[in-house]
């Protein structure tokens, strides 16, 4: 006599194993009722790096990207993620398939890769990028339930003056953070412009001290919902990357890991 | 946090919100040798709003720093905010 178990308690015990990679392979291959829960633990974080040929496999393990595990993805990481050529036309088939992505990571995409990230996934509220250009703010934009935001270190760029607003801009009531060395005025300038107004409960700045009022700009913005306000005022004669930021950085970097682990 | 701290002031009178909880400085450089008048008077103005903010908000103001960058900053901070040091309302965080 066979003994079936509800799903819900089937759910319940594949959860307990969130963090056995190994038993979660395992069960994967018990049924296919077993198969949607675990690869939502499985595929729950994803990082794809361009340079490290992980698209390739990806792709290559999945070869149709409509059946693939992509959709269990809640955390996704892109880096180096190329300008696309005639010859990756499925290059923006595949990567929409991250269709439930809640936070998302870019480090030195382009802007014309960016484009291919628009409007990903509707229920992503954090972004993350990393040496990117600063032209980011459509991307931002399509995300409509975006809360959180991370900036750090894009390249000095000239400000071209005009740009074209967006029509309508996300909530934005969680934490932004600034690490944009050179950039900060031009970042708080479009970020002043977006027609929903900045509702951030935290702000994590770090600039120039000749950048200061901008940031207080973006304070005086903020200035209704505000819970912490964290600064770091660096001496204008600073590069963005010297010995002096590194060092302070990995320092604060150290200790927030540590703060985490005993935590 | 450089010498100068008007800006921080300035921007901190400008906050409405009833829900600020958390205040953070951080110092990266090392801190000149002879602070001037007019800096001195800056720190002084941020103490006194600093406390107005402890006294309406409960807010402690924290203030990160590296040893070795501004390693004296701890010597220095009873006479750049004298009220707060007076009251132990700031916590010093040290970095290395």
């Amino acid at each position: 006599m066979s003994c079936v178990l509800p799903p819900e308690t089937l759910d319940l015990i594949i959860d307990h194993l969130h963090d056995e990679r190994a038993a979660l392979k395992t069960c994967c291959i018990v049924s296919k009722s077993w198969v949607p829960r675990t690869r939502s633990h499985l595929f729950a974080c994803v990082e794809l790096n361009a340079s490290k040929s992980h698209m390739a496999r990806w792709k290559k393990t999945f070869p149709d990207p409509f059946n693939s595990p992509a959709c269990y993805t809640s955390t996704l990481c892109i880096s180096d993620l190329p300008t696309p050529t005639v010859t990756d036309t499925d290059v923006g088939i595949w990567i929409r398939t991250f269709c439930n992505v809640v936070h998302l990571e870019l480090s030195s995409v382009g802007l014309t890769a960016l484009v291919l990230l628009y409007e990903l996934s509707p229920t992503v509220r954090s972004l993350r990028l990393t040496h990117s250009t600063t032209e980011v703010f459509d991307l931002i934009c399509s995300f409509p339930l975006l809360e959180d935001l991370e900036l750090i270190t894009p390249a000095s760029e000239r400000d071209t003056g005009s740009w074209n607003i967006p029509s309508t801009s996300p909530k934005l009531t969680g934490t932004l953070a600034l690490r944009t060395l050179g950039t900060t005025t031009l970042i708080t300038r479009r970020l002043l412009d977006l027609p929903g107004g900045l509702h951030f409960s935290k702000i994590d700045a770090m600039f120039f001290e000749d950048e200061a009022e901008s940031v207080k700009d973006l304070v005086l913005a903020c200035s209704d919902t505000l819970e912490s306000l964290s600064t770091l005022c660096c001496p204008s004669c600073a590069s963005p990357s010297t010995p002096m930021t590194d060092q302070y950085l990995t320092a604060i970097h150290r200790r927030r890991h540590t703060n985490t682990s005993s935590a | 946090m450089n010498s100068g701290v008007q800006w921080i002031t300035t921007t901190l009178q400008t906050v409405k919100s009833k829900n600020l909880q958390h205040i953070t400085i951080n110092q990266i450089g090392p801190f000149p040798g002879t602070i001037g008048e007019e800096i001195h008077r800056g720190w002084k103005d941020l103490d006194q709003l600093l406390v107005r903010f402890w006294s309406s908000h409960s807010i402690r103001p924290q203030v990160v720093y590296m040893v070795g960058n501004g390693g004296e900053l701890r010597d220095l901070l009873p006479s750049l905010w004298p009220e707060l040091t007076r009251r132990g309302l700031v916590d010093l965080i040290e970095v290395s």
